[in-house]
């Protein structure tokens, strides 16, 4: 684990998710790097190399931070942009992995190449990358089952 | 056996959840020791399933395990100390109210209790994966010790030098936490075993040092057995 001292070492997909994060970011080495944030005060707590520790933000892949579901939430409530909501009959198959066709789209508010993957809720299930004629998925919710169970 | 479920309440009100889950089919009972703590009496599928518990919005835990973190009575400045956390069940509990260590030696549940504490968002931990006996940097004045145990209060009784061989890791456990708590901090002490040895020995043996405040035995019945005794250095 390591204090990240530079937020700017870290690409973000979307504008403006960078203010979203807490005072300390740190790195852990994983399969992936994996970045946390946290208050000082928590940080403070901290005297040996934890496994886990914080509000877990997301994973490096190909040099960008996949967010987590919690900060793309906080992304969405606050910017209201950058998201796709889908119905309820894709939001089931999408938990299971697969990729989102056009016309399971009810309301496009992407700007990006990627998208945040939500219900009619407006609760977050996942993100998706665009592809000729879909969304393709590149992470959802439904991996704390299929990783897990 | 009955199964529970504990909402995250820091993500959703209890009756804003338990609405969306009864328009699914399901049916609870609300648990009488806990506002956010439910029993489930009908499923019509596999409550895991729902979109519900993977936003986060619940835990799913025998009722009888949800006892042992009300009775630290929980406050939001606390720092507490979870002595053997993984998966998580206890920990993510303590963490709805107050900032947990939370500390367990093996490597695969230990990925489970991260996963949860992912699932349910919840950031307020740190999460150490070692012996704790060799935890010694910080002293606390509550700390959770769910000891290893036979776990008879499941699976039923078990032969006397079995649970004698987990009294020893208990009372060492228990010594363990002596040495981490402040004066007059408190320890909550349970297992999921029905056996004396396992429990109400192991509290008499500790009340050379401890002031034993209260202890409840659950029989092996709708719920699990389990074992809680509140104790105060």
């Amino acid at each position: 684990m390591i204090k990240v001292k530079r937020i700017n070492r870290i690409k973000f997909i979307f504008d403006g998710m960078e203010n979203l994060l807490d005072e300390i970011i740190l790195e852990f080495k994983g399969g992936n790097l994996e970045y946390y944030d946290m208050p000082s005060k928590l940080y403070k707590l901290i005297r040996k190399q934890p496994y886990s520790a914080g509000r877990f933000i997301g994973y490096l892949k190909k040099g960008l931070l996949i967010p987590s579901f919690e900060l793309m939430q906080e992304y969405v409530n606050k910017f209201n942009r950058d998201y796709i909501i889908i119905n309820d009959k894709s939001e089931k198959l999408f938990l299971y992995g697969r990729d989102i066709f056009l016309s399971s789209i009810e309301v496009d508010k992407s700007t990006k190449d990627f998208a945040i993957v939500v219900n009619r809720r407006k609760e977050v299930l996942g993100l998706v990358k665009k592809q000729k004629r879909l969304w393709k998925n590149i992470v959802d919710r439904g991996l704390f089952l299929r990783k897990f169970d | 056996m009955s199964l529970g479920i504990r909402i995250n309440n820091n993500k959703i009100s209890a009756k804003k959840l338990i609405n969306r889950l009864k328009a699914k089919g399901f049916e609870f009972e609300k648990l009488n020791f806990c506002d956010y703590c439910f029993r489930v009496i009908k499923s019509p599928f596999s409550i895991s399933s729902t979109v519900e518990f993977l936003l986060g919005y619940f835990y799913i835990q025998d009722p009888t395990s949800m006892i042992p973190p009300l009775w630290l009575n929980l406050k939001k400045d606390d720092v507490v100390l979870d002595m053997c956390a993984a998966p998580g069940g206890k920990s993510t509990h303590i963490a709805q109210f107050s900032t947990v260590i939370s500390v367990d030696k093996s490597v695969k549940r230990m990925r489970a209790l991260k996963s949860n504490f992912i699932r349910m968002g919840l950031s307020n931990y740190i999460a150490y994966r070692m012996n704790i006996l060799n935890f010694s940097w910080l002293k606390f004045n509550k700390i959770l010790l769910d000891a290893p145990c036979t776990g008879s209060g499941i699976s039923g009784r078990v032969d006397v030098e079995y649970a004698l061989k987990f009294q020893e890791i208990q009372k060492s456990l228990v010594k363990k936490a002596y040495e981490l708590l402040n004066e007059k901090g408190i320890l909550v002490y349970s297992t999921c075993s029905i056996m004396k040895e396992e429990n109400e020995d192991v509290i008499d043996w500790a009340s050379e040092y401890f002031n034993v405040i209260k202890t409840k035995r659950f029989e092996k019945g709708i719920d699990n057995g389990f074992f809680i005794a509140k104790l105060r250095k």
